[in-house]
């Protein structure tokens, strides 16, 4: 077994998902012998402690079909589910901006239109006589 | 130092210890070499300090010899003189990185009970990721002689001579006893031949994971 499905074996255990979600509701509970200086191998546990946790939890809340337990059992396809998912969540992220700045184009059409008809200002200033 | 010990038996070492279950207990990694026990440990920010200071000396001075390049330059050469294109290899490399996620993202919309594609897919990952692997190292090949990567060596060479302890038992067969260095300094280490400085090397820089 290479070390990396190791880390991920012990990262994805009941016992360290559970010592996982009850240290960070309770602050004496320590995850590692040592709290500080951690090594490159317990960071790159921390990194996939992390990521199984919420893995399980959108596992437990049904948030998308193509989770499965069989999935996160599997480390090729919790690496594909992962990536899928990073694709969707920078999809979504980015069909939000460009919602945005359309309503943002829209919003300035308008204002524009409001302008030539006399009913809006685009700026503060006061070009009136003293 | 001249590498005397067969790779062979260094990877072997390093799979031994890949199997202990106290991996992240803490931030020290136990490993066992022709019967003795040793220990790498986390380098604290002193270690590290040193560490740079040693690799930038190092660095200086390959700068100043004549028979010395910096990777840029080696790459120039490389492509010129011996025509191998270091900067393909890398195209390549990311070009097979988008294949693998490509191939990530056909898998994830697989179901459980598809199990033929995923096992399909499966391999042509494990093909990809091979295919990666040997331009990579061929890749590292090219540029070891480089500067940069030179100094670096002697940066995790350094960290593993103040890094590595060896148990030193009270009396034989006692699990009494201390933990010593098994380099009293970094010339000890450059001049030790044995398996335990390549062995102890590979332990620390997994330990560290490049961190």
């Amino acid at each position: 077994m290479q070390i990396d499905d190791k880390i991920r074996q012990l990262a994805k255990s009941a016992y360290y998902q559970n010592l996982f979600s009850m240290s960070k509701k309770c602050a004496n509970i320590q995850i590692f012998d040592n709290v500080s200086n951690f090594s490159g191998l317990q960071i790159y546990f921390l990194h996939w402690l992390t990521a199984y946790d919420m893995l399980y939890e959108e596992l437990a809340k049904h948030e998308d079909d193509l989770l499965s337990e069989d999935v996160i059992k599997d480390n090729y396809r919790t690496d594909a589910y992962l990536a899928y998912r990073h694709k969707k969540h920078d999809y979504l992220w980015k069909q939000h901006r460009r919602e945005e700045k359309l309503r943002e184009i829209q919003d300035r059409h308008k204002n524009k239109k409001n302008f030539s008809e006399g009913k809006q200002s685009f700026c503060n200033v006061d070009f009136r006589r003293e | 130092m001249e590498n005397q010990t067969s790779m062979e038996e260094v990877l072997e070492e390093l799979e031994k210890d890949i199997l202990n279950p106290e991996l992240i207990k803490d931030n020290k990694s136990i490993f066992k070499t022709d019967g003795k026990s040793y220990q790498a440990t986390m380098p604290n920010q002193k270690e590290l300090t040193d560490a740079t200071n040693i690799h930038n000396k190092e660095f200086i001075k390959l700068l100043q010899q004549d028979d010395t390049m910096v990777e840029k330059n080696l790459i120039k050469i490389l492509k010129e003189k011996q025509g191998i294109d270091v900067k393909s290899m890398q195209e390549e490399i990311d070009k097979i990185e988008k294949e693998i996620l490509f191939n990530h993202i056909d898998c994830a919309h697989k179901k459980d009970t598809e199990k033929k594609a995923i096992e399909d897919l499966r391999q042509k990952k494990e093909e990809l990721k091979n295919k990666r692997l040997k331009i990579v190292l061929e890749k590292a090949g090219f540029l070891a002689p480089a500067i940069e990567v030179r100094a670096k060596d002697e940066y995790y060479k350094y960290l593993t001579s103040c890094c590595t302890k060896v148990f030193k038992a009270k009396e034989e067969g006692s699990s009494e006893g201390e933990w010593v260095l098994v380099w009293k300094n970094y010339d000890e280490y450059c001049k030790d031949n044995s398996k335990i400085a390549y062995v102890a090397l590979g332990e620390l820089t997994n330990l560290m994971m490049n961190i």
